[in-house]
């Protein structure tokens, strides 16, 4: 039998490679620990990290034994250690820059994320002259999508659970930071807006928690439908620390009575000397300043950036390895390609199906994710929650038993990463509105969205229609999925969002600019 | 010099000569395609956003009335023998005829033709003619069809536009001023009344607010007018949108403690 014994020197910064082989023949090894080829291409590849990791930049004595004694070609094996310390070092940089994925910007700086057209164009043209043979393979890729079994929803937490927010709030901190030091500051408010499902609220009531600020105690529904403006009177005139409003939806309601309330915030806060940060969604602020022209009272505002492709990636990933320790893959279901990289999300144990591609080294950010993040137009938990739509399992994994190994917190992780098969993006069925919906739906989808969803009782004395009309929308647009009942509370659904924001579009309501 | 005679023989083609069949088909294939604008526009207009209504319904008397020239283009010729004496003869005779028979007739249809290209209405307009208000539902080569508010249909010819006023309250545009009036008594305070009235329009999910909220007050003695002037999204949803600030500024009002107006009075609605 032929092994290889294989050195190598590198360089991790510029990914310089030498190798030397030398064959030894008289090497007694047994053949079970002997692994397969893609197995040895591991060896060195883990070999390589910790090297990297120790600060080494010379690895000796790699023992390797290619499938059908076949030796491995230097050129080849220097490509493929070029290719994984090019990876490894974006890796690396990608998890140093984790925070940077929360980014508040003024609102000319703001940008969804887009495909590149080029690349659109690119793919108008390979899809026009592609012909017969892809479609060959989509039919069979297709097959195998059709048997995929849908995760059950314990494996979906264990592996995107309800995002933290880590990370967010000392950026918001960061960005008001000048402000807050500032002891003639530029006006009194600062305003953080987030598009629906972005989060805002939470990472203001998390900033307001770490800093022991305070929050505002927020009027009852009764009291801002009943001109009862008592609650002003909590608000203190004169504190050294931020008043923290995490979501302005709480203090508005679109009825007669309810503009005033905010009218009278404003007032309360402008005259009073204590500094203030809000957080608000896009659709409320549009409407404040389309329908009362207040963006002015609130001094500076910043939008959250939308998350890119590459954003989604570590966003995907930290949610992944904040929740276990156990080596997971994310394979596209239709061709098999890595969906986040297995470097990450694997820690180091890729299962041999994984490497299959080993010779086309995947590129990040994925093309699932670069679709994700235009179609979710970068919003955390819509992308989120299509995310979590994605995650299948393959026909021959036993749900049940995944379920159980879930529950069980103190299972050893498993010496094989496993594979989670995610749906090719245009395979996600994503909720649609139903057909001929008219001018109400469009009425209650955009009083949900502006107030960040609404109860029953306000949902009908807000709209003024029938009863019978609004229970049988509501119930609707329950079925379709695009509205959804949680905690007596009426909002719309995250992955119905897309489809609310092109119908609210066509039919030429307010917009928000996010 | 005598006079040529001309003899219906010689205007009009031969029996024989008459290609009945092609007569037919042209007739059934101009019925069809003016049949086809009037069914397929209108789907087309509904199944894409409300705002291309605008553009797409007033093409309707457009297609109808190329199509009818252009049969009777292919029409004539084959009927008549295609001499100059001929068509003299014929127009002759027949404005002869319009003009004391179907005087009318032919006004509406002249007007009709000046009306698709000159423009006082289009299909999905809100006009008011001759004292009748409605929505233009449809535009056909004599007369135009309103649907009023309580949903009657009118015919009204083109005839109208020679000698009467026409009055568009959208004009071709998605967008229609709405005015909602209140009374109230007379001592009252006027700026808080104003803020609440303001207040219902704003929160109306009807309101348009690319355009102005503008609330308007007149004295008189019995009272105190406001005016509500605001835009719908959907100017078709007119008398909705004034309905519901009716019934918001009436709640709204009647919770602040104002009085309205009982005295009977007309409300004077042109200013």
């Amino acid at each position: 039998m032929i092994i290889h014994r294989t050195s190598l020197n590198f360089n991790p910064d510029n990914f310089a490679v030498q190798i030397w082989q030398k064959n030894i023949v008289d090497r007694q090894i047994a053949d079970d620990n002997l692994e397969t080829y893609s197995l040895m291409l591991n060896d060195v590849k883990s070999s390589l990290r910790r090297a990297c990791n120790a600060g080494n930049k010379t690895l000796e004595g790699l023992v390797c034994r290619p499938k059908n004694n076949e030796m491995i070609a230097q050129k080849r094996l220097q490509k493929i250690c070029y290719n994984f310390l090019k990876s490894l070092k974006e890796q690396i940089l990608s998890a140093e820059t984790t925070s940077n994925i929360w980014k508040f910007v003024e609102p000319h700086e703001f940008q969804l994320p887009a495909e590149p057209a080029s690349k659109t164009a690119r793919s108008f043209i390979y899809r026009m002259f592609s012909g017969f043979s892809e479609r060959q393979e989509e039919d069979g890729a297709e097959a195998i999508q059709s048997e995929l079994k849908n995760a059950p929803s314990s494996l979906v937490d264990w592996l995107a659970p309800y995002p933290d927010w880590l990370g967010a709030p000392e950026e918001i901190y960061r960005t008001i930071e000048p402000w807050l030091e500032d002891e003639s500051p530029e006006g009194l408010f600062r305003v953080f807006i987030g598009p629906y499902g972005s989060g805002i609220g939470e990472m203001l009531t998390l900033l307001a928690k770490e800093k022991g600020w305070q929050t505002l105690s927020l009027p009852s529904y009764n009291q801002l439908l009943k001109s009862d403006f008592s609650w002003l009177e909590k608000i203190s005139a004169y504190n050294e620390t931020p008043l923290i409003i995490p979501r302005l939806e709480s203090v508005f309601l679109r009825h007669y009575n309810g503009l005033e309330h905010i009218r009278k915030l404003i007032r309360k806060l402008f005259h009073g000397k204590q500094r203030c940060i809000m957080g608000c969604s896009s659709w409320l602020w549009q409407y404040l300043e389309s329908a009362m022209e207040m963006r002015d009272s609130f001094c500076k505002h910043y939008y959250l950036q939308s998350f890119s492709a590459q954003d989604l990636q570590v966003f995907f990933c930290e949610l992944e390895t904040k929740k276990t320790n156990q080596a997971t893959v994310f394979r596209q279901a239709d061709n098999g390609s890595f969906v986040l990289p297995p470097e990450i999300t694997g820690k180091g144990w890729i299962d041999q199906d994984a490497t299959v591609k080993e010779y086309t080294p995947a590129t990040f950010p994925s093309d699932y994710l670069k679709k994700l993040a235009v179609e979710s137009r970068g919003i955390p938990l819509v992308a989120w929650s299509i995310w979590r739509n994605s995650l299948k399992l393959a026909p021959e994994e036993d749900v049940a038993d995944i379920a159980r190994e879930v529950a069980d917190k103190d299972a050893t992780a498993s010496a094989t990463a496993k594979t989670i098969w995610v749906k090719a993006y245009k395979d996600i069925e994503l909720p649609q509105l139903p057909s001929g919906l008219g001018q109400l739906t469009a009425f209650l989808l955009m009083y949900l969205l502006q107030h960040d969803g609404l109860a029953s009782p306000a949902i009908f004395d807000l709209l003024d229609f029938e009863d019978d009309q609004l229970i049988g929308l509501l119930n609707r647009l329950q079925k379709s999925g695009i509205i959804v009942n949680e905690n007596e509370l009426w909002r719309a659904s995250w992955q119905g969002y897309p489809a609310i924001r092109r119908f609210l579009a066509e039919q030429d309501h307010l917009q928000d600019s996010m | 010099m005598t006079p040529e005679i001309i003899t219906s023989e010689q205007i009009l083609r031969d029996l024989d000569q008459i290609p009945f069949f092609y007569i037919i088909i042209l007739l059934t294939t101009a019925l069809f395609l003016t049949s086809m604008v009037r069914r397929l526009i209108p789907a087309l207009a509904s199944a894409l956003p409300p705002r291309f209504n605008y553009y797409l319904l007033p093409l309707i008397p457009i297609f109808r009335l190329l199509i009818t020239a252009i049969a009777m283009l292919m029409l004539i010729p084959t009927i008549i023998r295609p001499t100059m004496q001929n068509f003299i003869a014929v127009f002759g005779a027949v404005g002869l005829a319009i003009g004391f028979a179907f005087k009318d007739f032919a006004s509406s249809l002249i007007a009709g033709i000046i009306a698709v290209y000159e423009q006082p209405y289009r299909v999905g307009d809100r006009v008011s003619i001759n004292g009748i208000y409605g929505e233009v539902k449809a535009i056909n080569l004599r007369s135009l069809k309103l649907v009023t508010p309580d949903d009657n249909a009118v015919t009204i010819p083109h005839s109208c536009i020679w000698n009467g006023s026409i009055q568009n309250a959208n004009d071709g545009s998605r967008e229609q001023q709405c005015t909602t009036m209140f009374f109230l008594k007379p001592d009252h305070d006027a700026g808080m009344a104003r803020q609440i009235l303001r207040d219902v329009a704003l929160v109306s999910p009807y309101t348009q607010f690319s355009k102005p909220v503008k609330i308007s007050l007149r004295e008189y003695p019995w009272g105190t007018q406001y005016r509500i002037r605001a835009y719908p999204v959907d100017g078709r949803d007119e008398f909705a949108f004034i309905s519901d600030l009716t019934t918001r500024g009436k709640a709204a009002l009647t919770e602040a403690g104002f009085k309205f107006a009982s005295v009977p009075v007309v409300a004077d609605t042109d200013n």
